[in-house]
This record gives C-alpha cells, structure tokens and sequence, in this order.
C-alpha cells in the first residue's frame, strides 16, 4: 500500500463529517464540492490523527492504532451522515452571478497547473521537504510510527533542534501514513499531506468564499493567494503552516457561514472542531483559536455554546501535552517589554516580509489594494467581528516578537516570514468578505436572509 | 438596503476580475519558472537520502537502543554542528541522539566525522571503544573501562 492511501481514507472521513455537519445548509451547484471536498481534507486528517495519538497514549501499537482510528473516523462521520443528510435542507441564498466570472476561472486553471508543476518539482528538489519539515515535523513523526516510542517526539533531549514542545497534529497525520504501510521515514506520506493541504487551501478559498460572495470573488480571492510567492516556498517546503492556515481558513468560513444562518449549530461545531485542530497544528493555532472564540462568544453570545463544546476534546490533547509531556521551554519573558528599542525591528522585519510577499507589479498586496478600489467596500460594514481572530493573531505574533527569549533578529529571520504567511489566507478571506460582489445586474437581497 | 451596497457591476467590476486574473497568471508563470531552475539545479537539493543511508547501520548494530550519545568533528555550538546532529537525529529517529558528554548512562556513542581520522584514538581520549566504522565518516564506539 502506498503511504497516500491513507491519507484518502481520512480525506473520505472528512467528507462524511462535512457533509453531515453542512447538510441544513448546503451550497448549491459546484460551489458544494469545491468547499466540501477542501473542507473534508483538515477535518478527515486532523480529528483521525487526534484519535491516533490518543490510541498511542493509550498503549496501542502504531498500526491498530493508525487503522483503528481511520475507520472509527470514518464510521462516525458516515453515520453522523446517514443520520442528517436526510434531513430536509433549508434554502440557501444564492450570490450574485456574473457573467465575466469565466475569466478569472481561466486564470485559476492556468495558475493552478503551474502551482501543481511547481509541487511536483519541489518534490524532486527536496523530497523530505526542507529543514523544518524532516529535523521536526516528519523526524517527530518517525517516533510516533515506532512501536513503543512515541513519547520520544517530546524528550527533552531534543530541545534546542527539533522543538519537542510544539504540537503534534502534522506529526501524528504523517505518523498515521507510515503506520498503516509500516514504511516510517516514506517519502510519499508527508509530501502527500502536504500537497492536500496546499490544494485544498486554494480550493476551500475558492469554493468558500464562492458560496458567500460569488464565484468571481472566489477566483479572485484564491488567484490573490496564488499570487503569494511564499506560499508557493512554502509548498515545496513541507512545512506546517500551510495545514495551519487550512485548519485556520475552515474555522474562519465555518464561523462566517454559521453567523449568516442564525449560528447554525452544526456549522459552529464544525468550526470550533476545525479551531481547536489548528491549536494542535501549532502553537500560533492557540492564539487564532483563542481570537475566534472571543469574536464568536461576543457575537454569537449563548449561541456559542456548541463552537465551544466541539473545541473541547482537541483542547484537552493540547492541554494534556503541554501540561504532562512537553518539556518546559521558556519562549517569551515578559521583562523584554521594557525593551521598547525592538519594536522598530519587529515592524521593520514585519513590513520586510510583507514586501516579500511577492514581485511587483504582481504583488499579492497591491492585487488586493486593486480589489478594494475597484469593487469598494459593502455598505454598512457588518459582521466586524470576523476581522477578531486575525487582528488579535497578528498582535498575538507582535507580542511574541518582542518578548522572545531566543536573539531577536535571528528569531525574526527565520519566523517572521512564516507567520505572514500564515495570516494570508485569513487576510485575504476577510478582505473579500468586506468587498461588494461582482454582479451582471444588481439585484435585489432576499430580505427573509441574514446578511453574511 | 440599496443594490449598490452589496454588488458592484459593469466595467469597475470586469476591470476587477480582469486586472487580477491578469496579474495572477503572470505571477504564477513567473513563480513556475522560479522553482523549476531551483529543481533542475540537483535532486534531493539537502542530501537528507543520502544522509538516511549513511547511519542505516546504528540501529541493529546498537540493538534500537533508545538513547544513544552523539559527537561530531564541527566546532561546538556552531551552526555547522547543529545541521549534523538534527540530519543525524531525523536519520536514527526513534533513537535519540544525546549531545552530551558527560551522559555516563550511555552504552553506545555515534561519531559523525567530516573526513577520515585517527577514530579508534579519538575514541580513547573520549573513554570509548571503537566497535565498528561505517564508512563515509560515520563511527559506532561503545563505552569502555572509564571516561
């Protein structure tokens, strides 16, 4: 069996979960599976690799633990799906058409193959991906495919070059791979994982953002994202912050789709589930978690319970981690706020990297500045709340910064990049969520419908 | 609520979709172009295969022990002896690799060498026996009488 085979078993999983969860409030057309399918990707591989981890913590062997978890996923979702997609759904609004969409479809199919031609070249350069993505993502992941080794992801001894102390959910989804094939350290796992994850970025951009804005706003939102040259680095790279941004992206959307729908509960559930994943991503994930519970709390208000509920198990892994496996590492101090001479170089590096973001003229921030001034803003700004979760992740990494214990300008040289990149994607969804809908006729907005 | 608040039509909005699609295309050309000269340069650009295979001997030989000390010939602390140990560690994962010299509690040390050297006598001054070398640098000691 090949190392891929596992991951669509958890791709399929995901599908069933998405499908049951969204079955109420169901996009229409080809809009439905270019946001399922992209959906059910960090859905799929991230609740079975919890269930993974959870087995091996228990004191199973890596390939019962790495089938056992597969096929309870996925026999859970299918059943959740058996029981709710024979629910009648309700109507859902649909976005404006525009008959000009088709060029910037055109344009996604071009850029598209050449990110897929690229993935596949990065494959062959760096085939255990780059520095980050074999000394700790997949070098964690030999340890918890080995039988009887997989506390060694967090021993101490390896504090100071392979973080011990960071999460484990992209470890435990490579692990999951070379457990059921018996092959740690294959190649095709991680790179694999990784090239679903990046697909399915651009793809839940596209479809997400298509069942609430329009399939233009869609296209153009993902070809914004495909214009980013980091993220494209960041592809051949292997590194998590592509799943984390994904994880990240499917709570944003989940949030936003749930809010338009009178906080539709599964939708909430499902968003809270996809949050408290990221967490377990990486530490970056806490904080975004943490910014969209408060930004659903103070919109949603008692609504919120069920984002709440569906957060707690991936959680309570994090919290049983940190608290009783990860080796104690002293990231930040507070005294260095007093240090207010390292502000000017967060901001400065911070600006660096956002130049670094692309080459003009096709530079993914002036592409944006063009939307905003072509499109305009919708008017009255509503659902300001969904802008929570990336402004208190972008203080969050701020904060970070400047109270990092490691030498500042070694730590922003090598971290400053990846968490623009990280933001990106919730930078660009939530640009395109405030911007007017590209529209061959205005027309008139069902007022039965919330506005999202 | 106004139309006009929420869509946008005629030629702002094909300029929109128009500009950005252009854009896009161009950026994901020249991004393509980027990284196939970045793959034509060398496979496996890091050598981390050819690192795998260069310790594919220290787990039988060290009976998967689950510690074992590690030492290299790259000046302490530098960056240089880092990238060994984590290329070292990724290879021999699940066995960890023990920076530390005065770990008395383990049996078995790997010696990761940029080039050939005395290595039964670097071993001696270090309290270790040479029990195999691997070749391509790569020395299995076992600790001896005392170090």
């Amino acid at each position: 069996m090949t190392a891929a085979a596992p991951l669509l078993i958890a791709w399929a999983a995901g599908w069933f979960w998405v499908a049951a969860l969204t079955a109420g409030r169901r996009a229409h057309g080809p809009s439905r599976w270019l946001l399922e399918i992209p959906l059910a990707f960090p859905v799929g591989a991230g609740g079975s690799s919890c269930l993974y981890f959870a087995f091996l913590a228990a004191g199973l062997n890596p390939f019962p633990a790495a089938v056992l978890a597969d096929l309870i996923w996925l026999a859970a979702g299918a059943a959740l799906w058996w029981k709710r997609d024979r629910q009648p759904a309700a109507p859902v609004e649909k976005p404006s058409g525009f008959r000009f969409a088709w060029i910037a479809w055109i344009a996604l199919a071009i850029c598209g193959a050449f990110l897929l031609g690229a993935i596949v070249q990065g494959a062959a350069a760096l085939p255990h991906g780059d520095w980050d993505a074999w000394a700790i993502w997949n070098m964690r992941a030999k340890f918890l495919a080995s039988g009887g080794h997989w506390s060694g992801a967090a021993a101490p001894e390896l504090i100071g070059r392979s973080h011990p102390e960071y999460p484990l959910l992209w470890s435990s989804v490579i692990a999951k791979a070379w457990a059921w094939t018996g092959r740690p350290g294959d190649i095709a796992a991680p790179a694999s994982a990784n090239a679903a994850s990046t697909i399915s970025l651009v793809l839940l951009m596209f479809g997400g953002l298509w069942s609430l804005r329009g399939a233009a706003t869609g296209a153009m939102a993902a070809l914004v994202l495909l214009s980013t040259v980091t993220f494209w680095q960041y592809a051949m790279a292997q590194y998590a912050d592509i799943p984390l941004s994904l994880f990240m992206l499917g709570a944003l959307w989940c949030a936003v789709r749930a809010a338009g729908d009178d906080w539709d509960k599964p939708l909430l559930a499902l968003s809270g589930l996809l949050a408290s994943l990221a967490g377990w991503t990486k530490d970056e994930g806490l904080v975004f978690a943490a910014g969209l519970a408060l930004a659903i709390v103070i919109a949603a208000r008692k609504s919120a319970l069920p984002w709440l509920l569906a957060a707690v198990p991936a959680a309570l892994i994090v919290a049983l981690f940190k608290a009783l496996m990860a080796p104690p590492f002293k990231e930040w101090s507070f005294t260095h706020l007093a240090d207010v001479g390292r502000v000017p170089s967060v901001l400065f590096s911070i600006g660096r990297e956002l130049l670094n973001l692309g080459h003009f003229p096709t530079h993914p921030i002036l592409m944006l500045g063009i939307a905003v001034a072509l499109l305009g803003v919708r008017r009255p700004v509503r659902q300001i709340w969904t802008a929570i979760p990336l402004a208190l992740l972008a203080a969050g990494y701020f904060g970070a910064f400047w109270m990092t214990t490691s030498g500042l300008q070694w730590r922003l040289s090598t971290a400053a990049g990846r968490i623009v990149l990280q933001m990106m994607p919730l930078l660009i969804f939530t640009v395109f969520l405030f911007l007017r809908t590209p529209s061959t006729t205005a027309t008139a907005p069902d007022p039965r419908r919330k506005q999202r | 609520m106004s139309t006009q608040t929420t869509t946008v039509t005629g030629a702002r909005a094909i300029a929109a979709v128009a500009i950005v699609s252009a854009l896009a295309a161009g950026a994901s050309i020249e991004y393509y172009g980027l990284f196939e000269k970045v793959a034509e340069q060398s496979g496996d650009a890091q050598q981390i295969g050819s690192l795998v295979e260069r310790f594919a001997g220290i787990p039988r030989l060290t009976g998967n022990a689950p510690r074992i000390g590690y030492f290299n010939d790259r000046t302490p602390g530098s960056v240089a002896q880092q990238a060994a140990l984590a290329s070292a560690q990724f290879a021999l994962a699940p066995q960890i690799l023990v920076l530390d010299e005065n770990r008395n509690d383990l049996e078995y040390w790997v010696g990761d060498f940029n080039a050939p050297r005395d290595f039964a006598g670097i071993g001696k001054v270090q309290g270790l026996e040479l029990v195999a070398d691997l070749g391509r640098g790569v020395v299995l000691y076992r600790r001896g009488a005392g170090k």
